[in-house]
């Protein structure tokens, strides 16, 4: 087994630097019981301390913003970070408050090596505005210590399971106790008996530790050596996406949306890559302080997932929209999905580049979409058909077309048909044309759209070459041969 | 010796900044003509009438620039006149052709039958003016186009605008064809090539008079005849027609109301 634990230690203050963009410049802190939780590293340098009171801070930087920490919301976050760490491997777990968990024994192959998995975990939760840190051990307990000790150990690409062991150990052993998950009067009092590290502890006698310490201990001393089992309880992506961003600020314009919108695509498109799948239709919601509420879709001519295309279709959607006053919230719903295998092209790899580059302009034509609507393009599609106006339609899906086309196998000669069809017949007057070929009779679709017909090629008196037909109503025209 | 120095300067200026104005890609020199020609006689699309490509710059329709065409009514060819070309386009590379705001229907059999592939086709259609020059213009930037027809509407067209959509074809590879009406020949126009399209008179009925307004590297041409159709007023297919239309006048219930 080879487990990594990610350690967002700074998490709950990442995530209001997503929306307040004060937050990354000025000393800012997190507030947990009136007390200075976590911090970055602008409040550092200020000489703020962990646990000192929030006067106390407040009296070093006048000017500090503090934050309440959300428990709440910030494990609702680390659930959508899931998606990200399920790129790498189908077994994670979550460990409160921070952590995640993911065993890559099996992944070790497929990503070229354990340093490659780390470097590429680290960059991608980098683009959602994470920094990690990563412990590495054969047992969850241990790596959850390196990880929050931020001291990793360098393994080799492909490490053997013995090595791993007894390299964790070894390095655990050098470790303060104080990274340890025991209560913290256990680790107070054994601080008072002068074992401070990991290696003292687990050097002396079990049965003798027993008799001063609770059962807790020497069940997290097995887990530690991995003697006892830790059973994770793993977590998979939600089948269905949606995701809100509720704002501190009311945002007004429609360019201070881009930074919510494209944090929330990320998040799409991360998901979207832990399923294999590609977004078809995306719905957004903006809401406002009087909770009026927009909903825009946007409907792809392809299943995507490069999330440059799907935020710059969905701004192009939003530009031609009335946006409500103040938007408070946005909100992401994937709402139809489809399997990457069928837009033709699969992502390079699970990594990096998962762009697909069309070979079709089906880009143009989301683009027409998004700005001019879906009816603003169609499509030619040609079928079997006698009756000439069915022997066409338009089509607005690109999908469904391929699918549908052929080629007719009714051959007919280049100019027997005209290049302009009159969506509907005109009626005209006989005398205004001179009758230059015909008739030629079209009967067909007795069983719906009975077309009894005798098509002539006429000259109008203009000069224009014309399609007429007549038939019991009398005589049409139904296109020009431009 | 002072004001030598300041009239040498001045000519300086002066030779430097022609030179820039030469460079500019908008201007283009007689003499330049016979090179590039030689450069573009392989590169530009045959027309696929003879006698049209021997009067038109690079032999050819260009392969990224502005067409415009100005049919004196709507089905003297004007279509026609551009099938050949674009089936050669369309045999040479994968992109597509867009049409942008067309009057009526392309009919997909007949230009399937031109050997139009219509997979490759695709309509657009523009709520308004300012619509249809937005997806002309994203379409030519797109660069997923090699061929366009457009028709704007002739009343809020502005030169800058047509000026815009030369520069953008070029950057986009695209051979845009616009459709006017024959009374925008006396507009200026940045378009590299402008033809008139005019019904024959009346006893030569089977061809279009072709005037070239506009070309690169020479004079308009007027009146240059091009046989578009086949149609031939046929004396015995005449007379059967008329007697047709008798016929059917004369039995059918709904024809005794005409």
């Amino acid at each position: 087994m080879l487990w990594l634990c990610v350690h967002l230690s700074l998490m709950g203050l990442e995530i209001v630097q997503h929306t307040q963009d004060l937050a990354k410049r000025k000393p800012a802190v997190l507030v947990a019981d009136h007390k200075v939780y976590r911090m970055n590293e602008a409040a550092q340098e200020a000489g703020i301390l962990l646990g000192s009171s929030v006067a106390t801070a407040t009296s070093l930087v006048p000017e500090l913003l503090h934050y309440r920490r959300d428990c709440e919301a910030e494990h609702k976050y680390l659930e959508k970070l899931v998606p990200i760490a399920y790129c790498f491997t189908p077994r994670v777990a979550l460990s409160s408050p921070y952590d995640l968990m993911l065993e890559v024994s099996g992944s070790l192959k497929l990503f070229e090596g354990l340093n490659n998995i780390v470097q590429h975990l680290k960059q991608a939760l980098a683009k959602v505005g994470h920094t990690a840190q990563i412990g590495i051990a054969h047992t969850p307990a241990v790596a959850r210590v390196f990880a929050h000790a931020h001291s990793a150990i360098a393994f080799s690409d492909y490490p053997e399971e013995t090595t791993i062991r007894s390299d964790s150990l070894e390095h655990l052993h050098t470790l303060s106790l104080k990274y340890s998950e025991l209560k913290t009067t256990d680790v107070e009092c054994m601080f008072n008996m002068g074992i401070r590290f990991f290696g003292e502890l687990l050097d002396l006698p079990r049965s003798e530790l027993r008799q001063r310490f609770s059962s807790d201990v020497l069940r997290y001393l097995s887990r530690l050596t991995g003697e006892l089992a830790e059973p994770q309880q793993y977590v998979a992506p939600a089948t269905q996406f949606t995701s809100v961003i509720h704002l501190l600020e009311p945002l007004f314009d429609k360019p201070s949306l881009r930074k919510p919108m494209e944090q929330l695509v990320i998040e799409m498109v991360h998901w979207l890559q832990s399923k294999q799948l590609g977004v078809v239709e995306a719905t957004w919601q903006f809401t406002a302080t009087n909770a009026q509420t927009i909903t825009i879709s946007c409907r792809f001519a392809y299943p995507r997932i490069d999330p440059q295309a799907i935020l710059e279709f969905s701004e192009l959607s939003l530009s031609e929209r009335e946006l409500p006053q103040e938007v408070l919230s946005l909100r992401l719903e994937a709402t139809q999905v489809a399997s990457l295998a069928k837009a033709g092209a699969l992502a390079k790899d699970l990594l990096g580049a998962y762009e697909i580059r069309p070979v079709l302009p089906e880009d143009l034509l989301d683009r027409l979409t998004a700005r001019l609507g879906s009816d603003s393009w169609e499509l030619l599609c040609s079928h079997d058909d006698h009756r000439p106006e069915f022997a066409w339609s338009p089509v607005s899906d690109h999908s469904t077309r391929l699918k549908k086309s052929h080629h007719p196998s009714t051959e007919i000669a280049a100019n027997s048909r005209p290049l302009w069809l009159f969506a509907r017949p005109l009626s005209v007057k006989p005398k205004d044309f001179e009758i230059l070929q015909g008739p030629v009779r079209i009967e067909d679709g007795w069983w719906e759209d009975r077309v009894q017909r005798d098509y002539f090629v006429g000259r109008h008196e203009s000069g224009a070459l014309c399609w007429l037909f007549n038939d019991e109503c009398g005589w049409f025209q139904h296109g020009y041969f431009a | 010796m002072y004001l030598k120095y300041t009239y040498v300067h001045k000519i300086r200026i002066l030779v430097s900044g022609l030179q820039a104005l030469l460079k500019h890609k908008d201007i283009w020199r007689a003499e330049d003509i016979a090179e590039i020609a030689a450069y573009q006689r392989r590169t530009n699309l045959p027309t696929g009438f003879t006698a049209l490509d021997h009067l038109l710059y690079g032999n050819g329709w260009p392969r990224d620039g502005l067409v415009e065409i100005l049919p004196e009514v709507h089905g003297c060819g004007e279509l026609q006149l551009l099938i050949p070309g674009l089936c050669r386009l369309m045999g040479e590379e994968t992109r597509w052709i867009s049409w942008v705001n067309p009057p009526f229907v392309p009919y997909a059999p007949a230009l399937n039958a031109h050997d139009i592939d219509v997979n490759r086709v695709f309509l657009v259609h523009p709520k308004n003016h300012r619509e249809a020059l937005w997806a002309t213009e994203k379409i030519l930037e797109s660069g997923s186009c090699s061929a366009m027809l457009v028709w704007l509407d002739e009343q809020q067209l502005e030169e800058k605008q047509l000026r815009r959509i030369q520069t953008r074809a070029k950057e986009g590879r695209a051979w845009i064809t616009i459709f006017r009406p024959m009374h925008a020949q006396v507009k200026s126009s940045p378009a590299e090539l402008r033809l008139s399209l005019r019904l024959a008179e009346a006893h030569i009925k089977d061809q279009v008079k072709l005037s070239i307004l506009k070309r690169k590297g020479g004079w308009p041409v007027p009146n240059l005849s091009l046989q578009l159709h086949e149609y031939r007023v046929l004396s015995a297919n005449t007379r059967i027609a008329a007697q047709w239309q008798q016929w059917r006048q004369q039995h059918s219930p709904a024809g005794a109301k005409h």
